[in-house]
């Protein structure tokens, strides 16, 4: 059986929709598949499709960045399922930035380095394999400590 | 699927809390914040009856929703203060514009009082004039150090008793970190204090010091509150920009990661031996600082006698000459006078 067409009315704001042509409101179609369509598939078709800039401002991993509220049909999508959640036709999704500076000259809508030092590590961070943790998956308490360590040597300019 | 509101137990809930996990409904919600504010500004005893309150407004979500509850608080639990919001126009083309309309709006919204300081009033400059002369490399430091000292020198003028200032959880536990991994233990100290700047300076408090970012924003989008989204261009900086990342990271763990941060810095205890610094105050302006001259005054001076990288890096031998009005020699003017774009 095919899921019917779904219809979505996405909404970026809190500077989110800087990396979408400023452009707050998006009614769009999501093609048919044979799967449903849940919160993570609609991640990845927002990046191949709408993300016009620097995704990793936006999509970190499978989910969006930390920092990034997301709100299903007007509710906190940690009450709905988070990327599990099935998507209905004609739900309203709202991702909301709280992240501070993201670097933009409002009206401009294009990513002025001010302050141009300022780049993320977090793309290809290394896994964390040292700790006698060899072979298992890496823990996201671990991923993180990984990025942390990285981010201040960067931050620290220690080579 | 719709999960029930832990508070009331009637509504539907629309969001989860991160500091307790609670799930609850708008109403529910919105008390909950209010009332937390309100505990926040009693335990700690921010106010006092009589006196006027400058709250210092950008048009951002933080400065709106702490003009709207301090408004609110103030009437329900008739705190008896004089609130204007006050704020501070940089000068910079195009930027300003949205964000002092938004403020204008709001103070017809919540009918406060609001007064616009411009950094040409200030400084005698604007941000776009130290553009020019430092380029934009070089502009941070300006916007950093004149940022700070903007609405100190604004409630001055106004004959401001205090000032509070929408800082959230998630900015006290960030500057806990940076102060942490720069071993600024004196910064260290004071970033957790929930107000600042007893002596000389007017006192600085933070209501929203408990407030999480997360439930800052969803009040505003809840309450429908107009906010301005893109706050401060020229204020991050590299530092901020890890340190927020990773309390972000931490956060998306463990929720709770964020008033710990904050707790943990609360509590430290700084050995008898640890040298503080001398807080002392500017010669030229008064206001708070371990040199001679605030850096403020440094970076005014390196404006005005065209020399812009004077501020910019360490230069304390200059100082009594500075204070002295007397002039530079060659070998030093021409060490501060190239800048690179
Ligand atoms: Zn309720
Ligand atoms: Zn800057
Ligand atoms: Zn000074």
């Amino acid at each position: 059986m095919m899921a019917a067409p779904v219809s979505l009315l996405l909404e970026f704001g809190g500077g989110a929709e800087l990396l979408f042509d400023g452009i707050k409101k998006h009614h769009v179609t999501l093609p048919i598949q044979t799967e449903p369509w849940d919160v993570r598939h609609l991640l990845t078709w927002i990046r191949e499709n709408l993300l016009k800039e620097r995704p990793e401002l936006f999509i970190q991993g499978e989910s969006v960045r930390p920092g990034i509220l997301v709100l299903i049909n007007d509710s906190d999508w940690e009450l709905m399922g988070e990327l599990d959640y099935t998507l209905q036709n004609q739900d309203n999704v709202v991702f909301i930035s709280t992240l501070h500076g993201d670097y933009v000259l409002p009206g401009r809508g294009k990513w002025v380095p001010l302050c141009a030092s300022y780049t993320f590590v977090q793309e290809n961070a290394p896994q964390y394999n040292g700790s006698g943790t060899a072979g298992e998956e890496s823990s996201p308490l671990a991923q993180t400590f990984d990025r942390v360590l990285l981010s201040c040597k960067e931050a620290l300019f220690i080579p | 699927m719709p999960v029930c509101c832990s508070a009331c137990e009637v509504k539907n809930a629309v969001l989860r809390r991160p500091k307790t996990g609670h799930s609850l409904c708008k109403e529910c919600f919105f008390w909950a914040f209010e009332e937390e504010v309100h505990q926040t500004i009693i335990s700690a005893g921010l106010f006092r009856r009589g006196e006027t309150v400058g709250i210092g407004a950008s048009g951002g979500k933080d400065s709106t929703v702490l003009a709207h509850v301090m408004k609110l608080l103030n009437k329900r639990h008739d705190y008896g203060l004089n609130l204007i919001l006050l704020s501070v126009d940089e000068g910079i083309t195009g930027y300003r514009d949205d964000s002092l309309e938004t403020v204008k709006r709001n103070q017809q919204q919540y009918e406060l009082p609001l007064k616009i300081v411009s950094y040409e009033e200030l400084y005698g400059w604007t941000m776009d004039d130290i553009v020019k002369q430092v380029g934009l490399k070089n502009n941070c430091t300006f916007c950093g150090v004149f940022r700070r000292q903007a609405l100190d020198r604004g409630a001055m003028m106004l004959h401001v008793d205090k000032i509070c200032t929408g800082h959230n959880a998630d900015d006290i536990a960030e500057t806990v970190l940076m102060n942490f991994l720069r071993g600024d233990i004196a910064r260290l100290r004071r970033c957790t204090f929930i107000t600042t700047g007893s002596e000389g300076a007017i006192p600085r408090c933070k209501p929203l010091k408990y407030a999480y970012e997360k439930e800052i924003v969803l009040y505003a989008y809840f309450k429908k509150l107009d906010y301005f989204s893109t706050e401060c261009i020229y204020s991050p900086n590299a530092y901020r920009g890890y340190a927020r990342a990773f309390l972000k990271d931490l956060e998306s763990i463990r929720p709770s990661a964020i008033i710990d941060i904050i707790h943990s810095g609360e509590n430290l205890s700084v050995k008898e031996d640890v040298k503080m610094p001398v807080q002392g105050t500017c010669a030229r302006c008064g206001y708070i600082s371990s040199q001679k001259l605030c850096k403020a005054c440094v970076l005014l001076e390196g404006l005005n006698r065209g020399l812009p990288k004077l501020g910019i890096g360490k230069h304390h031998k200059l100082q009594h000459k500075l204070l002295a009005q007397e002039p530079l020699t060659e070998r030093e003017q021409r060490k501060l006078k190239n800048v690179d774009f």
